[in-house]
């Protein structure tokens, strides 16, 4: 036997699942795989991984009137346009290294469903293996999803982060860039929707970008002592609340799920409403 | 010829489908990023190429290009091997934005199999008029260094940013403004005049208007 000391692995490994296991999956009617992007056009439809259905971040998980993610009924409709049972592994990958994809996750994680994984590494990582893509839009027979009441505890609202401020419990974990975080940038050029009227961050988050949770070279997660090692030098550890924030929502609902599900974290909220909730409401304190 | 404002020149050859050109001398290829993908990125930050003698087959990819706003392979168009990678676009990306048929090639590549995706321009100027369009690619006068949206922003204080912006770049910084200030078009003349920094390009798009300023 070696006597070297295993490799510690994440804490709910079965929510992640690799583009191999994907690939051995494509005619595997138990799994439905879902490609979800920001920008379909230059995505989904320039070819996507045989047999995966297309979430439209803008249109498909959003409230199309207030700024709300869907609702309980437009989740129902959702999945069951796309041939979605209580049985069914859903499987979501995307672009922007993941970032819709795990706002979609955690939007249907919000909804109850319960067999929800994402591809380690996304879109990115299935195009530089050079795995099969297609254009053929799949065809799925309908069905009607039935999902849950919202599950309040994995999402924080703007009251509630603002209760949060400086206490013990509850540590608030800014996810945006370091220039995002002091405010020199207020929205980056290629999302001008996502401007705020002030520049800065929650008074007394820690910032630790998204991205120091990723491998550069194929967007897949770090390690499991890695990301131990990344979270605990600033704090956040597994006995205190941690509430994640970004821009919109989407780049915290990534680490959201690195800390509740690679982690292990028990509490974890998303504050979806973000900066762009924040940064734009009157008085609310903002530190720099 | 210039197709919606971006520059596709006649001589070579393109594969639409993968936003790429190529020119041929002596049996190999110099393949490049043609502006569909180019301007789609929002400029490169990363570029990676396979390395010299790797054999890649007609789809497979070469290499992968990745910029704000978009990640995608780069593919062989026919049965190839690499034989140069252009080793200053490894080094500095954006140099695939701002020259894309010049300093900003990638790689070369000897053609090895006989089926190819590559087109002359005459046959394929309509694939890309309308790929440019189901893009929304718009290309302007020259590739920025960096942009600045001002929307609902009087123009004043755009300019104010913009002063700042320029007194920190070093020459020849080019910045792309976007405004939808009224007077906007007006103000960027005076600007110009004033600063004595160039305007290369002024132009309305919708309620938008769109400069592309260069520090001089």
């Amino acid at each position: 036997m070696s006597g070297s000391p295993k490799e510690p692995t994440y804490a709910h490994p079965e929510v992640l699942v690799d583009t191999e296991w994907v690939g051995n999956h494509l005619q595997d009617r138990s799994v439905r795989v879902a490609e979800v992007d920001y920008d379909p056009v230059a995505n989904y439809g320039a070819g996507h991984i045989p047999g995966a259905v297309l979430f439209d971040w803008k249109k498909d998980m959003n409230d199309p009137l207030n700024r709300d993610i869907l609702s309980r009924k437009e989740l129902e409709d959702l999945l069951g346009r796309n041939g979605v049972t209580k049985d069914t592994t859903i499987v979501l990958y995307g672009d922007f290294n993941n970032w819709f994809a795990a706002y979609a996750f955690w939007d249907l994680k919000y909804y109850g469903v319960k067999d929800v994984r994402l591809m380690n590494g996304g879109r990115k990582k299935w195009l530089l293996e050079d795995r099969p893509l297609t254009k053929d839009g799949p065809q799925y027979q309908r069905t009607s999803y039935v999902a849950s009441e919202p599950e309040e505890r994995i999402r924080a609202y703007k009251d509630y982060v603002s209760a949060s401020i400086r206490s013990r419990s509850r540590v608030l974990v800014d996810v945006r860039g370091p220039k995002e975080f002091t405010g020199e940038v207020l929205a980056p050029p290629e999302y001008p929707t996502e401007h705020a009227q002030r520049g800065g961050h929650i008074p007394g988050a820690q910032n630790i970008p998204w991205a120091q949770a990723v491998n550069d070279a194929d967007g897949t997660f770090k390690s499991r002592a890695q990301l131990d090692e990344l979270y605990k030098s600033k704090g956040v550890t597994a006995d205190r609340e941690v509430i994640t924030y970004c821009r919109i929502g989407e780049r915290s609902s990534f680490s959201w799920f690195v800390l509740k599900y690679l982690l292990g974290f028990p509490d974890v909220k998303n504050y979806d409403g973000s900066w762009t909730e924040w940064g734009n409401s009157v008085r609310q304190p903002i530190e720099r | 010829m210039k197709i919606l404002d971006c520059e596709y020149p006649d001589g070579l050859l393109y594969d639409v489908e993968d936003g790429t050109w190529a020119r041929e001398s002596d049996g190999i290829y110099v393949i490049g990023v043609a502006p569909t993908l180019g301007w789609l990125s929002g400029g490169f930050e990363s570029v990676k190429l396979k390395s010299v003698g790797t054999r890649v087959a007609r789809g497979q990819s070469i290499g992968s290009v990745e910029g704000p706003r978009h990640f995608d392979v780069v593919r062989a168009p026919f049965d190839c091997t690499v034989v140069e990678r252009n080793g200053a676009v490894l080094d500095s990306p954006r140099l695939v934005n701002k020259s894309p048929y010049h300093d900003g090639w990638l790689a070369k590549l000897k053609q090895t199999g006989e089926e190819t995706s590559l087109a002359p321009l005459a046959q394929c100027a309509a694939n890309v008029r309308s790929r440019l369009l189901e893009l929304r690619v718009h290309c302007f006068a020259a590739f920025p260094d960096m942009e600045i949206y001002e929307i609902g922003v009087e123009c004043a204080a755009v300019l104010s940013k913009l002063d700042e912006i320029i007194a920190v770049s070093p020459a020849e910084t080019t910045i792309h403004v976007v405004s939808d200030d009224p007077t906007a078009a007006i103000e960027m003349e005076r600007w110009e005049r004033q600063t004595g920094n160039s305007l290369l390009e002024a132009r309305r798009d919708g309620t938008l208007f769109h400069f592309i300023v260069k520090k001089r």
